[in-house]
């Protein structure tokens, strides 16, 4: 069947483009308000989007991420109870051969048990770690040090800024701990400060004591022992989990990889539970824009219906004014869908660097939720180019009123 | 029809549904108009006389009856083909101006040779010869609210003209316009008719463009008077 084009010609194509332009400017209020009813909805889009996400990548990232890790390894019976009689044997080789992994950022391997901290007459309850010297000299360990140094000799400590403050002590101020240590055995030790650390995470911060590698397992008689390896993967997407992959690419006899997914089940519980709400609230906003959009729509086929029809008695086909109406809507979702990612994409940039911080009551019960009272956002481009297909979809749905009306209308003149 | 012919129609009838039934604008129309003519349907408000000129342009269809326009039964043809006889062998002059108002002067003459495919050398140069005949010329780069009214129906009868169509129909095309500029139309149009042999119909009760046509058929309640 010979079907005709849209645009049968090269010219018919300039002409639609030319006249839908030119159209744009016609009734400069009305697409100055439509552009910026688009721009506003994507921009306060990319706002929401952007915190929403930013939040839940800054707990994973401070409660997973910095601390318990992405993906564990661990033995079999590790987990839950994580009892220190449950470590694995140190294995160096496999170490290595799954740090050469390309998809593997780090990984490194800990030791940790809970003991009971003291000075003078002040004491607290800690979850002490032994990380390895490689981990210590990363930049993530590096930039968390809020006092003191990481140059420090055998039996130094560094505690959570929070839990420093708690036991009044300052570095180079000498600590006792004592503890269950491996297969029953006691732990004790005396320790001297060596730094205080901001883990921006408050809970973390009260109970957390961060010791070397090889101090933690002299601490707890877990010679040659590791609780865990916490390797950090490429790609840190909440929505992806490969631990399964590594699993089977680095096999260990007696242990598994285990994703924080699994490890964590009410942060991810918390995460969805939340971003239902936020997608609530998009949809009312969407469904807003979208109404005031078919609004505008409407007036403009009914102002045109004459021209439209004036138009068809020249000749021009029904399919070339049509298409010639959708490249001017088009023209105005991508122009307010610009205007609208520059915009939210130089708000999110601010926010990065002044992030919101929630205070009062609020704040209180997010910390104790244990992550820092902050909304940093997320700076991944996606949310804007998602946020803005959506939008532009929605103007090209209201588009349809005014093509129905394109193909509705007579030539007749009256 | 005749061989001379250019339009005939026969025995047209044009009903309209209304809320009170069925309504018969035309009623069994038929008539000749030959190649060249400068004619017109006559007749007062309400006598079918746009109605007429609507079907025979194709804009409407008719309820019975049959409309030849040279050589081609347009009453046969489907949507599509009509639009595509209009675009090349009819030119539209409308009661209101009707111009395409983001378009200037040249551009809404060109605007039926762009949708014809001709290129921009070709319907630039036609645009201003045509701009010039109306008497338009230093006015092509003008838009439409820039004319007056006068100006806009003799850029929308450039336009008519413009692909060389082998009819014009003028739907009341003085109507909205002062005697001064009726007169000038008219002798623009004239002159077009004769010197491109272009014929015309036009729809008017005006008596000023009555006087100027060769050919009247008179309209009555849907009825060609003898």
């Amino acid at each position: 069947m010979n079907r005709p084009k849209l645009f049968a010609r090269q010219s018919e194509l300039g002409l639609a483009v030319r006249l839908a332009f030119r159209n744009l400017g016609r009734n400069r209020r009305r697409s100055l308000i439509t552009g910026a009813a688009i721009s506003f909805a994507l921009f306060f889009a990319i706002i929401l989007r952007s915190l929403q996400l930013g939040v839940y990548g800054h707990m994973v990232s401070t409660v997973v991420g910095s601390m318990s890790g992405y993906v564990q390894v661990s033995d079999t019976a590790y987990w839950p109870s994580q009892n220190l009689d449950y470590s694995l044997y140190e294995d160096q080789q496999w170490l290595e051969k799954l740090r050469q992994d390309p998809e593997v950022a780090s990984a490194y391997p800990r030791i940790q048990g809970i003991g009971l901290l003291s000075v003078v007459d002040r004491s607290g309850v800690a979850q002490w770690i032994g990380i390895s010297p490689e981990e210590a000299q990363s930049s993530l360990w590096q930039t968390r040090l809020a006092s003191g140094s990481w140059e420090s000799g055998p039996g130094s400590v560094w505690l959570g800024k929070r839990l420093a403050e708690q036991l009044q002590v300052e570095p180079g101020d000498s600590l006792v701990a004592i503890g269950q240590g491996f297969q029953g055995s006691v732990a004790g030790a005396s320790w001297i400060l060596a730094g205080t650390l901001h883990l921006g995470n408050p809970e973390l911060e009260k109970r957390s004591a961060i010791l070397k590698l090889e101090d933690a397992q002299d601490f707890s008689g877990a010679y040659g022992m590791w609780s865990y390896v916490q390797v950090t993967p490429q790609r840190r997407d909440i929505n992806q989990d490969p631990s399964a992959e590594l699993g089977a690419r680095h096999p260990l006899d007696g242990a598994h990889f285990l994703s924080w997914q699994t490890r964590m089940p009410e942060l991810i519980q918390t995460i969805e539970a939340d971003t239902t709400g936020g997608r609530v609230i998009l949809f009312i906003l969407y469904v807003v824009i979208g109404f005031g959009l078919l609004g505008t729509m409407i007036m403009l086929a009914n102002e045109r219906r004459r021209e439209f029809a004036m138009q068809l008695a020249m000749g021009m086909r029904r399919g070339l004014l049509a298409g010639t109406v959708f490249i001017e809507v088009l023209l105005l979702s991508l122009a307010g869908a610009a205007t609208g990612i520059l915009a939210g994409r130089i708000a999110v940039l601010i926010l990065e660097r002044y992030p919101l911080r929630l205070w009062g009551d609020v704040a209180a019960a997010i910390e104790q939720q244990g992550w820092e009272a902050i909304l940093p956002p997320s700076l991944d481009w996606s949310i804007s180019f998602t946020h803005a297909g959506i939008i532009v979809l929605i103007t090209l749905a209201a588009a349809a009123w005014p093509l129905r009306t394109v193909f509705k209308t007579s030539p007749v003149h009256r | 029809m005749t061989n001379q012919a250019l339009l005939s129609v026969q025995n047209v009838v044009k009903t309209y549904e209304s809320s009170a039934g069925p309504v018969q604008a035309v009623c069994g129309v038929s008539l000749e108009l030959q190649r060249g003519a400068f004619a017109a349907l006559v007749g007062p408000s309400g006598c079918g006389k746009t109605t007429l000129l609507n079907a025979i342009g194709g804009l409407d269809s008719v309820t019975s009856g049959r409309i030849w326009i040279d050589g081609t039964e347009i009453t046969g043809l489907s949507d599509r083909k009509v639009i595509e006889f209009r675009l090349h062998r009819i030119g539209f002059v409308f009661q209101a101006f009707n111009l395409v108002p983001v378009l200037n002067a040249w551009e809404n003459v060109a605007f039926v040779m762009e949708l014809q495919g001709l290129g921009i050398k070709a319907r630039r140069d036609r645009a201003y010869e045509l701009l010039s005949a109306v008497g338009l010329s230093g006015k092509e780069i003008q838009r439409p609210a820039q004319l007056s009214g006068g100006q806009q129906q003799r850029v929308a009868v450039a336009r008519a003209l413009a692909s060389r169509p082998s009819l014009v129909l003028a739907d009341e095309p003085t109507a909205n316009l002062d005697s001064k500029s009726t007169d000038k139309l008219l002798d623009i149009m004239r002159e077009l008719n004769q010197k491109e042999g272009t014929t015309f119909l036009f729809s008017t009760h005006d008596p000023r463009v009555i006087n100027r046509a060769e050919v009247l058929f008179p309209l009555e309640d849907g009825r060609l008077q003898a």
